[in-house]
């Protein structure tokens, strides 16, 4: 997943996905709202 | 019609001024208690918040209740808003840990210190500053919380660059931010109206 990967090119060790699902965030049908727990 | 990132970023400031100036008018997102609430913030914990930070909250996710914050913890709030999670974070903190929350709105900041002067809560701070260019030492930070900001700001890889440079080694960020199931068509990548959704 590319914000996964975002974080780990930035130098953080891990990066793991909590949570990805729709919400009241945005109507738009291609999006999900993404929860991502980053260890420095 | 493209938009230079000065341009992004100009949008981005004056929609999320307006809505620290008039919380309650129509918006190209959403705003307020109602909306925290659908996305899982406790009744009970807004209910104990000052309204200047709960009404005019913006987000992605309840990303200050999801977290691990430990007391005594010092917690970066980047493009803290009005100050919610801040404040959520300043309390699960306690006396001994603090809170920075940092955003690049003037009006944002001023809800987020009226709140923390009515919450009584000092162990939190609000400074002005960009998120790609946070204003803090290295390593100077425990937990780090990033509520929907990547996609509002061209410079979106000095973010986090900058989160990892602030975040000490073993410390976390818990970050919440839309995602795409599949690619937005290219008009729609550039476009300050679409931006937001």
């Amino acid at each position: 997943m590319a914000f996964l990967n975002e974080f780990r090119a930035a130098g953080f060790v891990e990066a793991v996905l909590l949570h990805a699902k729709r919400n009241a965030r945005t109507k738009n049908q291609r999006a999900l709202a993404a929860e991502v727990r980053a260890l420095r | 019609m493209l938009q230079s990132a000065e341009q992004l970023r100009a949008g981005v400031w004056q929609a999320y001024s307006a809505v620290a100036d008039q919380p309650a008018h129509e918006h190209p997102f959403a705003v307020g208690r109602e909306f925290a609430e659908k996305l899982g913030y406790p009744a009970e914990i807004l209910n104990q918040l000052p309204a200047a930070s709960v009404e005019a909250f913006t987000g992605v996710s309840n990303v200050s209740i999801v977290a691990e914050i430990p007391p005594g913890a010092r917690v970066l709030d980047l493009g803290c808003g009005a100050g919610l999670d801040s404040l959520i974070a300043a309390q699960r903190v306690g006396p001994h840990g603090f809170v920075i929350g940092i955003d690049f709105s003037e009006a944002m900041l001023a809800r987020a210190r009226q709140s923390a002067s009515e919450a009584q809560l000092p162990q939190v701070e609000f400074r002005s500053g960009d998120a790609e260019r946070i204003p803090l030492d290295d390593a100077s930070i425990d937990v780090a919380l990033v509520n929907g900001i990547f996609n509002l700001n061209p410079a979106r890889a000095e973010i986090f660059r900058e989160l990892a440079r602030v975040v000490r080694p073993g410390g976390r960020v818990y970050s919440a931010e839309l995602i795409l199931k599949e690619p937005l068509p290219a008009e729609t990548q550039a476009s300050l109206t679409d931006w937001f959704s």
